[in-house]
């Protein structure tokens, strides 16, 4: 957990296995509303409290706003971060911007690689995805994708446009490395403000639907349960199982094929998070592997 | 006073147990009385689960046993443990264990034994219907079927139908409530409660009875209260019954949908006709979809799904005392000889067929907590599991019921009908169910509460 | 915690023998909390199926102003008890299971889920 880059969304991180990944890209989608910026913003100050370089692109509101956004909250740190240039915000109309990929990346980069932002916020990606109908767009936003990767390790958020299923607004989901949804159903109960991880590459996650609240001062609090923590935490409880596996492949394979397959039981080992012992995934795995 | 209960249902017999006594624990009580009931889910591990709060709480008396469910602080809980803790340092509280064989040989000497004292209120826990194991299930059954199917030899033989209806009573198989409570009969100051324990499903070794932490199966556990005001407060789902048993019948009549007036014949608690038709004949000829063979009767009680539900009653009078109990009866049990849970030795032959009066009546199924005004005493309530198939979802009505009238130190179990024995100066008005001298029970619709 | 708290409570009524799955769904059929006792797979099947439900049940809880509607297959039942505004509480059980007695923890559940969740 401790090389994963903290989202400083109190209770997201042990669900999200940690963390994010670092120099990933990051999605945070959903309805107006439902605590995008919130997520954003708690992401960037999280950073910008350990000394980190953040830029925050946003193609909405200005920085005056993003400013207010956050005394409300009662982030009144993020004027002090403005005047040390810590922190980095460039408003765009998304109108305005015509090559994603060159234009706003440029931005992005800066001039200087040394004073390069680790944290990169986009709120929101929105305007720039309205039309990816040509494949060329598409390339065009995949490419801004791994550069950014390159620079940092990003958050965007993104508008959640209805029940649509084509191609051009699911673009950014697939491209993204997590993707985080959020939602308010707007009945004032537990479970109306949730937070649901769709994606989460290489990294255990938490699988359920977790409520969420907003609170001053804090802004965005996942809640888990102990037993749904339970779920991702991994736990060497069946450890001899695993080294009993070993031995075996130790004695009936070898060559590139045994030090593969011994890397992989070492990393299911260290990710085992099911109360069921292994046995039968081993054995699957074994007899898999075993065939000629 | 103080009292608390405690309840867990983990899947673990001795998790359950221990979740139990921690929760107690953190209570700091100095109990003096322990009621413990389960659900049939821990079965086969009773004893465990009394062996660990034994450990906690065996310094004091225990009483209890197998229920279908409970209520108490507002919840109604059909799984798992409960734990009644009582610390009530005015009270002076006994609980002796009885074998059923001895305790149905005894006679009137039974209350020097128990050196019941005036003050005291005597409080039993028993099955009404118990099987020990298949053994005593099949030689039961068995002796039922040969009167059927030796008629030449067994027809109307008066003498082998006592034998049976005898061998039931001497094996614990059927407790009817006024044999139990006549032993008591000869006194006036103490009233006795019968907590009759039972199941909606009957099965062998069911219910279990438990007391000073043993798990004693089958048998008896009496305790005795010995307190200045621990009274028991008994109520039944009709109106109170006059002095006419032609009245009486009336009123009855309105209160059970009647099919029709009946002659019945029988010997101490078996049913041999009905206008001279069996039970399962008459019974078939208003519904025949329950109908079994003796075979899957058998079978069904081994898996303990045999149901006791009844949707038909008979209502019979007693002719001493004009008032009455109701029977359930069904054409699932294949035998022309048809045992009950009354001894009908002095009732009328004349009866009533009909259905079960429980529409609208959801609250006098509870009536009796109604009556209570001491809200500083604990109380039990046994209430009519019946309840639970008959009013289904609107049972839970009962959680903000009790918790109005009783508001805390109570406990509501659910099993059969309570019956109780209540000299005249306890009695608070002429209950229809009076099934004997001062012997108050009604197959169906009767609750008590007792408050120590 | 909240959640902690809902967690417990499915898990009680889960105890209960006969109980095959407890699952508590919101009304867009997003699955917020389940326990599954036993053998998932005999489960997984009719999942799809409730969830696919969860909306119409719903519905019809409202219109009718129904305490629960109830699914009967060959070996299992499926009730489904509206526990707030926007969730339900689906409770599986055995055909041979004590229906009316788990029908009482199940609405005692009910109850206390609504509780928490408004």
């Amino acid at each position: 957990m401790s090389d994963k880059i903290k989202t400083g969304v109190y209770g997201l991180d042990p669900i999200l296995g940690g963390g994010y990944r670092e120099g990933t890209v990051n999605l945070v989608y959903g309805k107006t509303g439902v605590g995008k910026t919130t997520f954003g913003l708690q992401y960037a100050l999280y950073g910008l409290n350990r000394g980190e370089k953040v830029t925050y692109v946003s193609f909405e509101m200005t920085k005056k706003q993003i400013v207010k956004e956050c005394k409300d909250m009662g982030w009144d740190e993020i004027t002090k971060y403005l005047e040390n240039n810590q922190l980095e915000i460039i408003h765009e109309f998304g109108e305005d911007v015509l090559f994603l990929s060159k234009d706003l990346l440029k931005k992005i980069r800066g001039k200087d690689k040394r004073s390069r932002a680790s944290r990169v916020i986009i709120d929101p990606l929105t305007h720039l995805t309205f039309s990816l109908r040509s494949k060329n767009e598409r390339k065009a936003l995949s490419k801004f994708f791994e550069g950014l990767r390159n620079i940092s390790t990003a958050v965007i958020t993104l508008e959640e446009r209805g029940l649509s299923n084509d191609e051009d607004s699911s673009t950014p989901l697939y491209l993204a490395d997590s993707v985080v949804h959020l939602e308010n159903l707007g009945f004032g109960e537990m479970y109306d403000r949730t937070l649901k991880i769709i994606k989460n590459r290489g990294t255990n996650h938490g699988e359920g639907v977790y409520p969420i609240d907003i609170l001053s001062g804090l802004g965005l609090v996942v809640e888990a349960s102990e037993d749904q923590l339970k779920d991702i935490r991994s736990h060497k409880r069946y450890d001899e199982k695993f080294v009993e596996a070993k031995k075996e492949v130790k004695s009936k394979l070898d060559g590139e094929v045994q030090e593969s397959i011994l890397n992989r039981l070492e990393i299911l080992r260290n990710n085992w998070t099911r109360d069921e012992k292994p046995d039968k995934v081993i054995e699957e795995v074994l007899r898999t592997e075993k065939e000629e | 006073m103080r009292s608390c209960t405690f309840f867990s249902n983990e899947n673990e017999p001795i998790k359950a147990a221990s979740n139990v006594v921690n929760k107690a624990k953190k209570k700091e009580m100095k109990p003096d009385l322990a009621l413990i009931y389960s659900t049939k889910r821990y079965s086969g591990n009773y004893q465990d689960i009394l062996k660990i709060i034994e450990k906690e709480f065996g310094n004091i008396p225990q009483t209890g046993g197998t229920i279908d469910g409970a209520l108490f602080r507002g919840e109604l809980r059909t799984d798992g443990v409960f734990l009644t803790l009582i610390e009530d340092k005015k009270a002076r509280f006994r609980v002796k264990s009885f074998k059923y064989s001895k305790f149905n040989e005894s006679g009137k000497d039974l209350i020097k034994e128990l050196d019941i004292k005036e003050k005291d209120l005597a409080v039993i826990h028993s099955p009404i219907i118990y099987f020990r194991n298949r053994r005593d299930l099949f030689k039961t059954l068995a002796k039922a079927k040969y009167y059927d199917i030796r008629p030449k030899i067994t027809k109307n033989n008066k003498d082998l139908i006592k034998g049976f209806s005898d061998h039931l009573y001497k094996k614990g198989n059927v407790r009817p409530p006024n044999k139990v409570l006549e032993k008591f009969s000869n006194q006036e100051s103490t009233p006795v409660v019968n907590i009759n324990l039972g199941h909606s499903n009957l099965g062998l070794d069911s219910p279990n009875v438990f007391s000073n932490y043993r798990n004693i199966k089958g048998d008896l556990s009496i305790l005795l209260i010995e307190k200045n005001g621990s009274k028991p407060i008994y109520d039944d789902i009709y109106p109170s019954k006059t002095d006419d048993l032609k009245k009486n019948k009336e009123i009855v009549k309105k209160e059970i949908e009647p099919i029709k007036e009946i002659e019945i014949e029988c010997i101490q608690n078996i049913i041999t006709k009905i206008n001279n038709q069996t039970v399962k004949d008459v019974v078939n000829e208003i519904d025949s979809s329950s109908k079994i063979e003796d075979q899957e009767l058998k079978e069904d009680f081994e898996k303990g799904k045999v149901s006791s539900e009844t949707p038909y009653i008979l209502f019979l009078f007693n002719e001493e005392t004009y008032g009455g109990t109701q029977i359930g009866i069904k054409n699932s049990f294949p035998f022309s000889l048809y045992p009950t849970y009354i001894d009908l030795s002095n009732f009328s032959k004349e009866a009533i067929l009909g259905y079960e009066p429980s529409r609208g009546k959801l609250l006098k199924y509870i009536s009796s907590i109604n009556k209570v005004k001491d809200k500083n005493r604990f109380k039990l309530t046994s209430i009519d599991l019946s309840t639970v198939a008959t009013f289904g979802e609107k049972l839970m009505k009962y959680r903000k019921h009790f918790e109005e009238k009783l508001e805390e130190n109570y406990l509501a179990i659910f099993t059969y009908p309570p019956a109780a024995y209540l000299p005249e100066n306890q009695q608070n008005q002429d209950y229809l169910t009076e099934v004997d001298r001062e012997i108050f029970f009604s197959g169906g619709g009767t609750n008590l509460t007792f408050k120590i | 915690m909240k959640v902690d708290k809902l967690n417990k409570e499915l898990r009680e009524l889960s105890n209960i023998p006969g109980v095959k799955a407890c699952i508590l769904y919101r009304l867009d059929g997003e699955i917020i909390q389940v326990r599954i006792p036993g053998d998932k797979n005999e489960i997984i099947k009719l999942m799809k199926w409730m969830k696919n439900q969860v909306k119409y049940v719903i519905n019809e809880i409202k219109k009718k102003n129904l305490d629960s509607v109830d699914f009967s297959f060959d070996e299992l039942q499926v009730v489904f008890y509206p526990s707030s505004q926007s969730t339900v509480l689906a409770v599986v059980t055995e055909e041979e299971a004590h229906r009316d007695l788990i029908k009482m923890e199940a609405i005692g559940t009910r109850d206390k889920v609504n509780k928490i969740i408004t």
